[in-house]
Order: C-alpha cells, then sequence, then structure tokens
C-alpha cells in the first residue's frame, strides 16, 4: 500500500533527524558554484539575481560559495560591488535586503583569467580548495558556463586537464561535479553534436545539464500538473478532439544592442529551435509512469522524434520566415532590423519564424502544431492554444457564432505575461431566445496564489544543486529538436526572401496568415 | 431579539459584486477579478484590529473572510455586513477583489453564529479558522464549527494562559481535528537552521552521540516557542534538553537566545546575535543567517501552506 502524506513526510524526515518537509524547503547539498563568464549580461540580470532571491528565500545550502571567473581583472571587493549594483537593478519582483546582502556578499569571490590558459584553471583549483574550507562546500563543485558558446568546448577540455572534473581524481573528498551549458547548444545540428562528443569526454551525461530556461517557466512546469494531475483533461488530449495547436512567442522589443549575434541567428534558431518545440513536447508527450527526471525526459524526448521531418520541397509551403521593417508606433520611429546597429543593410536573417509540424504517431496524427515567434510583433506574450474539434453536430445550427465558427472551444495556456489557463466556450446569453455567445473561464496564477512566482532561474538553479534534470535537455532532445528545423535552415538558407515583409508592431508577415489559411485555419490574436 | 439570516449577507455580497462590476463598465477598467481559494473564519474579542493583517493574507491567499466579533454588549446583539477588499496589483490594469462578512455578536447571542456561518462557506474550499483571541476557544458555541475546519489555528505564545490553549490544541488533535500554533511557525526558522547544519557530513556526523542539548531563552517565564524547540530537538534525537533563562544585560525583544548540542569532542551552537541575525557554529566553521522579520500575516500564511495534518507538529505539541 503506498505512504499516505504524513507517512511520507515521517519517513524522509528519517534521513536528517531534523527534517521537516511540509515545513522547510528542499534541502541541497552544500556546493561551491564555478560561474565562467561572471563579468557578462545573463550572470548580471538573472543568475546573481536568482541567487541573491534563493539566499533571501533560505534555500540555498549553508555551505555555499561562488566564484566568479572572466577575463577582466578584479578583486573579490570589486566583484561583490559590482554583483551588489547589478543585484538591485535586475532583482525581479523582490524586495532588496541590506543586511541579507552584507552575508551573501561574503560568498562571492572571484579569479580573472584566460579561458584558453591553463593556469586560470590551477587558479580556480586553489580558490575551490579554499572556499572548502572557508564555507564548508563539501567539495560539491558546479560548473556553469555563461560565456560566448565558442569558449564552451576550450572550457571543458581544460576542465578536464586541471583534474576539476568527474572523470578525474577528486582533490576535495567525495563531491558531485556538474556542468551547466546555456544554449545554444551548438548552430545546428553538426556543431551541437561536435560539442557534445567534447562534453562527454569530461563530463558523463548524468552531469550535464543543458540548460532551456522556458522549461524552468512555472507556468511550463503547471502544463505538467495540468494534464497528468487533472483527469477531465487528458481523455480530450488527442487527434479525436483537438483540431489544432498553436504556440505563439512574441516580442514586442527589437534585437537591439545584439544586432550582430541576432543576424547570426534568427527566430527559428533562437526560439523555435530553442524553446518552442520542446514546450510543443511539453504539450504533446504521453504521460510517464513517474515524474522523475530521465521518466519525463524519455517521453519529451520520444515527441521530438516524432515529429515529421520535412521534406526540401514542403518546407517553403510549411514554414514561413519573416524580417521586420521600419513602422511608426505610438507616435515612435521605430528601425527596421536592417536599421539596427550592427546589422547589414542586406541581411536575410528571420527576426519572425513560423511552421507547421505534424506529429507522427497516433495520438497527434494529423494534428497541425502552428509554432510562430517574432520579434517586433504588437506585444510580449508567450501562449498555447488548444483549439477543440466543433460538437458532432449542432441543434443550434440558426444561431450565429460569430468569428469562433463552429469550434468555440479554445483552450489557452497563457506562458507569460498574465499567467494561467483560459477555457472558451459558449453560453446562453440572457434574454429571451437562445442565442449563443463565447464566454471564457479565467484561471489567473496571480490571483489564485498571491505567494511570488520564482523566476526560472531560481527553479533552476535550486534543481541542478538538487540533482534533477527534469526540466534540462538532454542530448538526443537538443539533436531531435535541431533534425527537425534542420530541413527548414536549409532551404531558407539558400532562399533569397523579399525582406522586410512585415511591419514592426504588425503580427508577422501575410504568408503566415496563409500558411494556417490553406488548412482552413487563422492564427489567433493573444 | 437580534436575528441574521446567512442568506441576506449573501445577497449583500452579490450586490457588492454588482455594484464592483458596474464601476468597471463605467471607467472601462474591465471590472474587477473576484478571487477566492479558501474560507477563513477568523474569531476575534472586542475591537481589536485585524484589517492589516487580513489585507496581506488576502493578497496572498485571496479568501472568503467571515470575521466573527464577539463584542459584550449592553442588549443581545447579531449584525453583519458584506464588503470586498480590492488591490491592484503592480503593472495590472484590473483590481483583484477577495470578499469580507464582518459579523459581530454579543457573548449571547454567540450560539446562533455558527448556523450562520455554515451558510456563508464558499463550496468546495477549505476552511480555517483563526482564533485571533485563544480565549474563545473557552466557548462551548464554536465547537459545532471545528469539525468542518480542515485547521483551527491560534497562538499560544500570545495568549493569556498558554498552558490552558497548549491543554485545547491537544484536545483538539486528540479529537480529530488539525490543529496549528503560530507560536511552532515562529520557530521554523531555528529548526531549518539545525537541520541544515545537519546537512552537511561532518556535522553529522560529529552529532552522532549527542550528550547534553540546551535551549536558552531571555523571558522570564519560559515562553511556548522555546518549549516547542526543546520538545522538537528531543523528539529528533531521543535526548533529554534543558531548558535555561539566560539574562541578558539589556531587554531583548526575542525570546529563544540559542541552541547548543554538546558531545564528545563535538559542540554546535546557534545563538542569535541581534533581532535578525544568528551565527552558526560547528568545529572550527562559523557563518551568519538572516532570519526575515516575522508577523502574524506571515506566520498564518506558513501555516495556509499546510492544510493537511502535520506530524511532527502533533507529535511535538502531543510531548509537552
Amino acid at each position: 500500500m503506498a505512504d499516505s502524506p504524513p507517512a511520507q513526510a515521517l519517513s524522509s524526515a528519517l534521513q536528517n533527524p531534523f527534517e521537516d518537509p511540509l515545513r522547510f524547503e528542499r534541502r541541497l547539498e552544500p556546493v561551491a558554484l564555478v560561474i565562467f563568464g561572471a563579468n557578462g549580461d545573463l550572470t548580471m540580470r538573472k543568475l546573481l539575481p536568482a541567487l541573491y532571491r534563493l539566499a533571501y528565500e533560505r534555500r540555498l545550502p549553508a555551505g555555499f560559495a561562488v566564484i566568479g571567473n572572466s577575463r577582466t581583472s578584479l578583486t573579490d571587493e570589486a566583484f561583490r560591488q559590482k554583483m551588489y549594483e547589478s543585484v538591485k537593478q535586475f532583482l525581479e519582483d523582490s524586495a532588496f535586503d541590506e543586511d541579507l546582502w552584507v552575508e551573501f556578499a561574503k560568498k562571492l569571490h572571484y579569479i580573472a583569467g584566460d579561458l584558453n590558459d591553463p593556469a586560470c584553471y590551477e587558479a580556480i583549483k586553489a580558490k575551490l580548495a579554499q572556499v572548502d574550507q572557508d564555507h564548508a562546500t563539501g567539495g560539491n563543485i558546479l560548473y556553469y558556463l555563461s560565456t560566448q558558446p565558442s569558449y564552451y568546448a576550450p572550457v571543458i577540455e581544460q576542465l578536464g586537464a586541471a583534474g576539476l572534473a568527474p572523470k578525474s581524481a577528486n582533490p576535495f573528498g567525495s563531491g558531485y561535479r556538474r556542468l551547466v551549458i546555456e544554449k545554444p547548444f551548438g548552430h545546428d545540428l553538426d556543431t551541437s553534436r561536435a560539442l557534445n562528443e567534447v562534453v562527454q569526454r569530461v563530463f558523463p551525461e548524468q552531469d550535464v545539464y543543458r540548460i532551456d530556461h522556458y522549461l524552468g517557466k512555472e507556468t511550463v512546469q503547471n502544463v505538467f500538473a495540468f494534464r497528468f494531475g487533472n483527469g477531465i483533461f487528458e481523455p480530450l488530449w488527442d487527434r479525436r478532439y483537438v483540431n489544432h495547436v498553436q504556440i505563439t512567442a512574441a516580442e514586442s522589443i527589437g534585437v537591439g544592442g545584439r544586432g550582430a549575434f541576432y543576424q547570426e541567428t534568427g527566430a527559428l534558431r533562437d526560439m523555435i529551435q530553442g524553446h518552442l518545440l520542446q514546450i510543443m513536447a511539453t504539450v504533446a508527450m504521453e504521460p510517464s509512469a513517474v515524474f522523475e527526471p530521465n521518466a519525463v525526459r524519455d517521453e519529451r524526448a520520444k515527441l521530438l522524434r516524432s515529429i515529421r521531418i520535412m521534406k526540401d520541397s514542403d518546407v517553403l509551403e510549411n514554414a514561413v520566415p519573416g524580417q521586420y521593417g521600419p513602422a511608426r508606433i505610438g507616435g515612435e520611429e521605430i528601425k527596421g532590423f536592417r536599421q539596427e546597429d550592427k546589422v547589414t543593410p542586406q541581411a536575410q536573417t528571420d527576426t519572425f519564424a513560423s511552421a507547421t509540424f505534424f506529429v507522427d504517431n497516433w495520438r497527434w496524427a494529423g494534428v497541425p502544431f502552428y509554432i510562430r515567434s517574432g520579434k517586433r510583433l504588437p506585444k510580449r506574450v508567450t501562449e498555447i492554444a488548444i483549439q477543440f474539434n466543433e460538437a458532432p453536430h449542432s441543434v443550434f445550427s440558426g444561431e450565429p457564432l460569430g468569428s469562433f465558427g463552429g469550434r468555440p472551444n479554445m483552450l489557452i495556456l497563457r506562458i507569460q505575461p498574465e499567467e494561467g489557463i483560459s477555457l472558451r466556450f459558449l453560453s446562453k446569453q440572457p434574454g429571451t431566445g437562445m442565442r449563443l455567445r463565447p464566454v471564457s473561464m479565467d484561471f489567473n496564477y496571480g490571483t489564485s496564489f498571491g505567494a511570488r512566482t520564482p523566476t526560472a532561474y531560481e527553479t533552476l538553479l535550486v534543481d541542478v544543486m538538487a540533482g534533477d534534470s527534469t526540466l534540462y535537455t538532454r542530448q538526443d532532445m537538443v539533436e531531435a529538436s535541431w533534425q527537425v528545423v534542420k530541413p527548414i535552415m536549409n532551404v531558407w538558407g539558400n532562399t533569397k526572401f523579399d525582406f522586410p515583409n512585415y511591419e514592426a508592431g504588425s503580427w508577422g508577415p501575410r504568408a503566415a496568415e496563409e500558411m494556417l489559411g490553406r488548412h482552413g485555419h487563422q492564427w489567433r490574436t493573444p | 431579539m437580534a436575528t441574521l439570516q446567512a442568506e441576506k449577507l449573501l445577497r449583500d455580497l452579490a450586490n457588492v459584486w454588482e455594484e464592483l462590476g458596474k464601476q468597471g463598465v463605467e471607467d472601462k477598467s474591465g471590472g474587477v477579478l473576484r478571487a477566492c481559494a479558501m474560507n477563513l473564519l477568523v474569531c476575534v474579542e472586542g475591537d481589536v484590529e485585524v484589517g492589516e493583517t487580513l489585507a496581506d493574507l488576502v493578497h496572498e491567499f485571496p479568501s472568503r473572510v467571515i470575521i466573527l466579533r464577539v463584542k459584550k454588549t449592553s442588549k443581545p446583539t447579531l449584525e453583519g455586513r458584506a464588503i470586498a477588499q480590492c488591490w491592484m496589483p503592480f503593472g495590472r490594469r484590473q483590481q483583484i477583489c477577495a470578499e469580507q462578512i464582518e459579523l459581530m455578536a454579543s457573548p449571547d447571542t454567540l450560539a446562533d453564529t455558527p448556523s450562520v456561518i455554515r451558510g456563508l462557506w464558499a463550496s468546495e474550499l477549505p476552511v480555517v479558522i483563526w482564533f485571533r483571541h485563544a480565549g474563545l476557544l473557552r466557548y462551548p458555541e464554536f465547537a459545532t464549527l471545528l469539525p468542518m475546519a480542515h485547521k483551527v489555528i491560534v497562538d499560544s505564545r500570545d495568549s493569556e494562559d498558554p498552558e490552558e490553549t497548549i491543554a485545547r490544541l491537544q484536545a483538539m488533535q486528540k479529537a480529530g481535528h488539525g490543529v496549528g500554533d503560530l507560536a511552532w511557525a515562529r520557530i521554523t526558522r531555528w529548526r531549518e537552521s539545525v537541520a541544515q547544519m545537519f546537512d552537511h557530513p561532518a556535522c553529522a556526523a560529529g552529532g552522532r552521540n549527542i550528550q547534553s542539548i540546551t535551549v536558552t531563552h531571555t523571558s522570564l517565564s519560559t515562553p511556548t516557542t522555546s518549549r516547542y524547540l526543546a520538545e522538537w530537538v528531543a523528539a529528533s534525537l531521543g535526548t533529554p534538553v534543558t531548558i535555561e533563562y539566560k539574562a541578558l544585560s539589556r531587554p531583548r525583544a526575542w525570546e529563544i537566545h540559542s541552541l547548543e548540542l554538546r558531545g564528545e569532542g563535538f559542540l554546535a551552537t546557534i545563538t542569535r546575535k541581534d533581532a535578525n541575525q544568528v551565527e552558526i557554529r560547528w568545529d572550527s566553521y562559523t557563518s551568519a543567517l538572516i532570519f526575515p522579520k516575522l508577523t502574524t500575516s506571515t506566520l498564518l500564511l506558513e501555516e495556509f501552506e499546510v492544510l493537511d495534518r502535520d506530524p511532527i507538529f502533533e507529535k511535538v505539541l502531543a510531548r509537552l
């Protein structure tokens, strides 16, 4: 017989005589976190604010230290001051406590060094020994690659050569060695495989955590709870009831100062391969037998492998790129992509990408999954919309149903902002006669759970410290998603598009609308 | 004869929502979002204000709040009104509102309130009763409401007679009711610090043979919080605990001063340094921790997070 929750709580409490799983946060082993690229944007905007917030919520282990590394010469004090300023500036939805900072800052250390120079790793090794002594980090080390992607392979190789990786003898006792890699995991399938070869030589797969911050978002995790925690939705979750699925990730901003980087990347690589296919897999995967890292990731990987790979001849019908042109929005003149800083005037970069995918399995055969993502769209929004089929026979056939046609039922999982879930259905309009009107039943995270939602990086940092890789991607998943976008990249790369093809502030090119129109569908306006 | 009907209060509540909806149409703000995740009955004595605490609570845990104010009056009184607590979340255009029903009863009409309150619960949602004044537990009229509650919360530390409050909690627990004590929530950070210390393998190894444990406090009478901490440590390790009074050179606002665990060649201490900071020491290791400022609302929120039975608390409560 399964243990009841109180019995489970008591049994877990036996591991540490003082444990109280109902009241205490998940216990984390002591650890030293080494951040490569500690002077960069990601560290300052996301990682340190997330770590500080975890300290604020007392979720960091008592034995904890950070060793930041970058090329810039800084003392520990200067590094702390820099992080102080960035945490204060970028802390999301949270108060800043000066007293707490004083204690937190004592755990921050810094080593300057060239990532290609073995001496840098010797210095890191010495610093690790020191923080292990001073902060009782228990010999556990977490490496975080927050550098430019071109440094990933050299850093991993140098860690191996310096005896700092799991496959080396551990100079600090019996701690773990884990590696967190930020996306992109390669620039295409081949470079992804090449990077993985380097990783696998030095770190075993179970110690590698490939971060996709979208999967760390509470609302993406809630897809699991919604689908597999309730009995009423999953029976409708297949080709018999679902007409099609739309996944939208829109940004209202342009490329800003990242023009040079973005010109080489584009929306297909940056968003669809990097994030949205993972979200699609979460929406469409089969339930795993248990909610454990590899069980969940196996199902997600299976789904990614079931996505039909487009033939080159089908690409232009089923995948539409776009690039924003100049426009005037709210009285402000907005530059087109080609006018942005460090962007070449003839750039063929896709600032918008949309595609129609099909999943070749029994559950989803014939159901289109439409995915779109773009910059300079009317607003920032990420959502999944599941359009259900019409009723098999309408007894209200004489009644007008407005723009919803005969398919009034739609489930919308809002990832950001206004996180929540809406279900649209028809209701009788008050008054005489049977007039129907679509209404929406809303669940809003903010109103049902007033508590602050942790940022994706807070969630993912706690998970990696706990050794939980459920929300991290695995190499087979990365390769499967590169396989899916490969033909699109090939065809788009060999086609000269007439860019720009959408105005900044619009919902993308007309061809993206036509793509859905061919299936009798239309993009919803979020 | 004072009378009050649940239906009338619910109608008043419906009117409140209708008015708010109309205002939303008039000012084109999109109306308000009605939020309710729980029923919370708050029992208070006299004119004591709980508005600020409830405002904090409903922001974090939107609830249908029923305030029952028990107040001595010259003639029998039983009256009620319905209002909405609204707030505008940062960056949103739509107000969020939680509903609040205020009842006032004199001791001689108290027996009539349970039937009204039963008609006011929002259906399908958990029920929590918070006795702001633990002395109200003496009224037998509440006995019929207790079985409907997922949890009954008191604060033994602030009660006039902590011994009696603990005894009532123990009796309710024995009767099968879910109970909570804000005094227990007050020591969560202390307990978590002890657990965190013992996560470290070296400390866990050193602490295997603890021979003596001492909790010190700064109040002349032993506070419930110290007793809870001592019994929890004793129950966890199976070692008796000594509770001692610690005279400080100047008065301090806190109660628990330190926890000391001593074994052969091993000493671990957690010592309060100031209102927010504690120092943890074992072997040559020292670190400082910041304890968050506790308010009634943060303590209640912790109790709301544990609506199921809490076996560790129940075990410690039974030992007091």
